[in-house]
This record gives structure tokens, sequence and C-alpha cells, in this order.
């Protein structure tokens, strides 16, 4: 193998690749890279064997073939190397690298053909998405991705086709995020599970809102294909719990709130709250929102109110400050709707308009009294 | 071990031990003013204690001497008597050997770990005390001694050298530890000093009632480790617990050796009763869930299970017990024994889950209403429907 390329096109796609590579591993190999040069651009890969990333650039290639180097150590130099041409060749599974300014060096190489092979896909069986609808659905849902061993289907955010629409769900089970596209669209053919680090992966080379990422499917991987850059993931099994049963269908107790208002506020409150609960109370009575805190830690308590548009009984209900401010956050209409029922069922949130394009599901905590 | 599981510690204090001492020895000096000094010169001399006669004149402890021979030319002073002393601790060891293997001395008592004897003086607490305080007037002429047997050491130590159980002995019951310690003034805390009290006193703290009004971050901040050891033994948490927390648990031996298989369930059914029930009051929920079988030719085996999410409710706790009794009851032996515990386990923060099913919810609220009454009248007050049915 080999080929000249420029440094900082290189550089680009190695520092793409190394989000792939494993801190730690059990399989050394994989704290590598695979150089595989052919047909007149050089392909860089890194797996951890859940996530791929592939990336591939134009070289001025003079010989092809592969190899395995050591991920680490080809950063290093590349990134030091001045930015000029640099020219790699591979003799006895060792690469030389030569920059025209004089620098060379050797990095002992492994065969290319004992880096682990990255799903195949077929080519057909695809769609398209635009980085921006990716981008809306996934940030309306990464937050709630469960991280508990133990149920694993709740560790990726279900992807789904949902009455023409596409969706996404995640939920740890103490909150939802449940976000859908606002038109319709029937690319996915069917529900997949995908796990969190994929979705940030292809957000993070899917630059801009209106780059198109490829979308392939097979029963248990994906393959996400944005420009030159490939990433791969495992999908996680399912089933995935049948979240829009848990999802209330109607609502005795529904408040608008300005949510920059609520959000202050919460945040203000929980600066004295419990910091292993957070809890906060939110006390409603018609036209007013009172929240308070009581630490008995800290022996403090705090209690901020502002207007609402509320006009049912008063009654109180606890939740946690954190989840609380993180949900809002995602909102990005003025006001917010608060939908309820009792004081230990789910509460929903959602922009108050009147087509929605998501809604957030929290928990409350129970309160003492 | 005593049979409700619970320890008893007694804390014996002798106030005024080296007056005690001497009237004992010169019974001329009862009823009589006089002090106790160790260092009878010096400018910095000062009076060690003085006879309640005394102080009723106003001669108090911490006195200089110097002072006090200016306001009190005539009253006698004596030095106190070491060989008298040496004399009362050999005594009081003899007389804590006869009545527990585990005791301890203080500079100035004794405590006394009598947990699981009390089968051996029939649990008359106030007998006890008349034969021990008979024992030490006979033995060292000592007549005031305080009394008071408590669940934790600390508690009882402190009551007693607040003055609680002059007379027979004063019972502490588990639980009221916090309100019993309230009116204690700090100067009967051994372990907090006079500058401490000096520093909590410039903010209005001055017995326990007023460091449980504090902050902990408070007493924290001007106290150090002191200040959170003090706030929980204000909140009637003994800052040196008799024994270390062990993992929430219900066991049972059988009435006989059984074989029975429905029989075995049933009583696991009870011990998830009892375990949910432990949970709740502790405000845990187990991650990690515990049985043990004993069986009839001794051997013990044990198996656990971790739930997807941390579990409290009776019907979630049954299923897992259930299900790690099908995996040991494999052996053609009776059980004798069954033990279930939650070994590990987590704080409960009141988190509603998402995925709670509405019979799950039931149960959990019909546990908490149950377990209001268990609170009030005890643990077999009222019963698990499920349970009764069961057994």
């Amino acid at each position: 193998m080999q080929f000249t390329v420029a440094k900082s096109a290189l550089l680009e796609a190695l520092q793409i690749c190394a989000s792939a590579v494993p801190g730690k591993s059990t399989l050394p190999i994989l704290q590598n890279f695979l150089l595989s040069a052919a047909e007149g651009e050089l392909r860089i890969t890194a797996t951890d064997l859940d996530l791929g990333v592939r990336i591939a650039i134009a070289v001025d290639l003079r010989q092809s073939g592969e190899l395995v180097v050591p991920a680490r150590s080809l950063l290093d130099v590349v990134r030091e190397l001045p930015d000029l041409p640099v020219e790699f060749v591979v003799k006895d599974f060792h690469l030389q690298v030569r920059s025209e300014g004089g620098f060379q060096c050797r990095l002992a190489g492994v065969d290319g053909s004992e880096f682990p092979a990255l799903p195949q896909l077929e080519e057909n069986d695809g769609f398209t998405v635009t980085s921006g609808t990716l981008r809306r659905l996934s940030e309306r849902t990464l937050f709630a991705v469960s991280t508990d061993q133990t149920r694993l289907a709740l560790n990726g955010i279900l992807w789904e086709p949902s009455q023409g629409r596409t969706s996404m769900v995640a939920t740890d089970g103490h909150r939802l995020g449940h976000a859908w596209t606002s038109t319709e669209s029937q690319n996915l053919s069917h529900s997949v599970i995908v796990p969190p680090k994929a979705i940030g992966q292809v957000l993070k080379v899917a630059v801009g809102e209106d780059a198109q990422v490829e979308v392939h499917l097979a029963d248990n991987s994906a393959r996400f294909r944005c420009g030159v850059v490939e990433v791969f993931t495992k999908l996680i099994e399912g089933p995935y719990p049948n979240f829009s049963q848990v999802i209330p269908k109607a609502s005795t107790r529904i408040a608008t709130v300005h949510r920059e208002d609520l959000a202050a506020i919460v945040r203000r409150v929980a600066t004295l709250a419990n910091r292993n609960t957070r809890q906060i109370r939110l006390s409603f009575s018609p036209g007013r929102l009172e929240v308070s805190t009581q630490n008995l830690d800290l022996g403090g308590e705090g209690r901020d109110s502002l207007p609402i548009e509320y006009q049912g009984e008063s009654f109180d209900i606890g939740f946690n400050a954190g989840y609380m401010t993180e949900i809002l956050k995602l909102i990005d209409t003025p006001q917010v709707r608060m939908k309820m029922n009792q004081p230990t069922q789910a509460c929903v949130l959602e922009p108050a308009v009147e087509t929605p394009d998501a809604l957030f599901i929290l928990m409350p905590l129970r309160l003492a009294d | 071990m005593n049979r409700n599981g619970k320890t008893r510690h007694v804390a014996l204090w002798v106030p005024g031990l080296s007056l005690q001492l001497l009237e004992a020895e010169r019974p001329e000096l009862r009823g009589r003013a006089w002090g106790l000094a160790s260092q009878m010169g010096g400018a910095q001399a000062r009076l060690d204690d003085s006879s309640p006669r005394a102080r009723e004149l106003g001669v108090l402890p911490g006195m200089r001497l110097a002072e006090l021979r200016r306001r009190f030319p005539t009253l006698p002073l004596h030095p106190p008597q070491a060989r008298g002393i040496g004399s009362f601790r050999r005594i009081l060891s003899s007389l804590c050997e006869a009545r527990t293997p585990v005791w301890e001395l203080s500079a100035d008592g004794a405590l006394l770990d009598l947990t699981g004897t009390e089968h051996l003086f029939g649990g008359d607490w106030n007998l006890w005390a008349a034969r021990l305080r008979s024992d030490l007037e006979t033995a060292c002429g000592i007549r005031e001694v305080h009394l008071v047997v408590s669940q934790h050491r600390m508690v009882a130590e402190i009551l007693a050298r607040a003055g609680e159980g002059r007379q027979g002995i004063a019972i502490v019951e588990s639980g009221s530890e916090g309100e019993r310690l309230g009116a204690v003034p700090l100067d009967a805390v051994p372990w907090v000093s006079r500058i401490t009290r000096e520093r909590l006193s410039k903010y209005g703290i001055s017995t326990l009632d007023d460091v449980r009004r504090q902050a902990r971050s408070f007493l924290k901040l001007h106290l150090g480790a002191d200040g959170e050891r003090l706030s929980a033994l204000a909140m009637g948490i003994d800052p040196e617990p008799s024994q270390r927390t062990k993992a929430p648990s219900a066991e049972m031996v059988l009435p006989r050796d059984e074989n029975d298989r429905e029989l075995i369930r049933a009583a696991v059914h009870q011990l998830a009763d009892r375990l949910a029930f432990t949970l709740r009051e502790r405000s845990l929920g187990a991650r990690e869930i515990s049985l043990r079988l004993g069986w009839s030719d001794g051997q013990e085996m044990s198996s656990f299970s971790r739930p997807m999410v941390a579990v409290e409710d009776f019907l979630s706790l049954r299923e897992i017990a259930w299900k790690l009794l099908d995996q040991l009851d494999v052996r053609r032996v009776s059980v004798r024994s069954l033990k279930l515990s939650a070994t590990r386990t987590h704080a409960c923060t009141g988190q509603v889950d998402l995925f709670t099913t509405p019979d799950a919810q039931r149960q959990r609220d019909l546990g908490a209403a149950l377990d209001r009454v268990r609170q009030r009248q005890g643990f077999f007050a009222v019963e698990n429907a499920l349970v009764a049915l069961s057994v």
C-alpha cells in the first residue's frame, strides 16, 4: 500500500473515527484503525464491535492494500505533522510515514484481515432522512435513555413508524421523551431500537439541518451514511415496552405555564432541594403555581410562585427538579401544557400549541404528606 | 440477642464518686458542708467537688480555691482517696462480672451489656437494680447510683449522667430515645468538651433539644465530625451503635420439620410480607433478594435473585422468593428454617416508575395502609388477607 494525502483531511478523518475506538478493551485489535486503500481512496475504519465508523477520503494512490495500525499513535503522529502532504508506505506490515517537511517514522501494524468485519447491509434497502429531522427527534429523546443494564431495551431509542410519520421514544421509567415528525413520511418500515451512542455519532458528522443521512436497516444492525462517513451499529434487541399504554389518554388537571418562568423558578428553588432526591413540590391552585422545597439536611426551605392558567381544584405534586428542568429545556414554545391526574400518576408536559410534535412524561416523586 | 432481637445496655453512674467514697469512710461528713480538692495550693488550684450541703451555700465545683477560702474561710477541704477509688473499681468489676460477661468500666461508673440475659433474672429490671444497689452499698458504702437501661449504650450513659434512674432503674423504650434525650443538657454528653459547650451556648444551644432544632450542616460547620455525631444523637440515633446494621431480613423456624411443599410456600409467603414491611419502614428497595433454607440434617443453602427494579412490595417479593424456593428445595430432606433477606438495598427516593402496573400500585397502597396500622399496633395486629388465606 502506498499513497499520499493532505494532512488536514487525514487528521479530520482520523478524529472522526477515533470516537469509535474503545478506551479499554479485552480485544487489543479494537484499539487500532484499519486502513484500506483502493480505487483512489483511503478507507479508515474503527469499531468497538457495537459501534463502527468508516470514512473514505480521496488520496493519491499508487498501490492498494490494507493494514491495521495503532489508533492512538497514528492520530498523535498525524496531529503533530506540518500541514503538508504526507506519504504513507506499507512494507512488511510496517507503516512508514513521510512528511514533505522531512519528518519520517515507522509504526508496526497487523494484517488487515485480523480486523473485525463491519456488518454487510443491502444497498437498496434504505431510506433518507435529513439531519435536522434526526436531530430534532433524537434531542428530545436522548435525555431519557436508560443506563440500567437490567432493562436493556430501554438502553436505546425506539425509532418507529407511527401513523404515517416517524417517531422516536426513549424512557428510563422515570421520564419519557416522545417526538415525531410533523409531516408524513413512510421511510421506516419497522421499529428498531438504536443505541444512543450511534445517533450521537451520526449527529456529530451530519452538520447543519439539511444534510442527507442514508439509513440502511437489517435485522440486528443498522448503517447510517452521511457523505463520506458511515456509522454502523448493532441494534438493541426488543421488545420495547408498550409505551403508548402508559401515556395517559385523558387528564383531569391541565395547567398552562410560561415555560421560561417555570424553568427559572424550578432552578432557583432546586438549589435548596435535597441533593439525592432533588425533590420539589408543585402546589397548583386556580391561577397560581407555587414551587417549594424543604431540605432537612440543610435545615432550609425555599418557595416561589408564578401565575398560570389553571382552573381545577388545588393539589400538590412532587417532582425531581433535575428531570423537570431537563424537559423544560427541550420544549421550544413559550408556553408549556402540564396534564396531570393524581399526584402519584404520570404528568404529561407538551408544547402548548394546537398540534404539538413532542410530548414528555415526568413521573412524580411521592410526597411525604 | 434477646428474644425481641433488641440489645439491652445498662449504664451505671455514681454521681460524686469521690464524695460518696469519702463519706462512706467517714460517716461524720454526711449532711455537712465540705469540699474535695486534689490540689490544695497554687493560684490555679480549683475545687473538684462539693457536698450537697456546701452546694446549697454556693460552693460550686470548679471554683478557685483562693476565692473559696476568701468567701468560705471555715469550709473544710479534703483530698480524694485514690485507694478508695481503686477498691471501688475492683468491687464494681466483680459485681458486673457476676451479672454479665460483657461490661466495661468508665471513670465513675460502668456499662453492662445485658442483652439476652433477661430470662436469668425474670425480666424484672427494678428487682435487678435493687439487688445491684444493695450489693454496692454493702460492699463500698455507695448510696446514690443512677441506673438506666436502653437499647443504645450512649443513650443509657447520657441519661444516667443527666440524672435519670436515681430510684430503681429508668427504662428507655426503643423509639423514645430522641424524646427522652431532648431536655438533657450538653454537660451530660461525655464527649462534648467544655469548649464545645461554650461555643454552642453562643448560639443558644444548651440541650440536645436545641441541637435537634439546628440543621446538621450548621453543626458540622461549627463542630466538624463532632457536630454530625451530636446531631445524630439529638435525633435519637446512637452515634456508637451496639451492632452493625444488618441486611433487612425475616426468618422463621418451622414448628416442625416440614416436607409439605405447600406449607413451605406458605411460610415463604409470610416471610415476604414481613420483609416488605421492614423495607418500607426503612424506606428501602431491595435490589438483591436472598433466600436461605435450613434442612433438618443441619445443611443450609441459599440462593439470590436480582430483580430488574428495586422492589419493596409484598407481591413482587413473594414471587421472587417462590422462584428461589423452587431452585433451592431440591433435597429429599425436610425443611427446618427459612430466611429471606434483602442483601442489596438502595434508599427509595419516592420516585414513581412509569411501568409500575396498577396491580403493583394497588399492592403498594395496601401495604402502606397496613404499615400505618402495624406501626401503631405492632406487626401482628393486622394480617395481609393473602397471607391469611395461604396458611
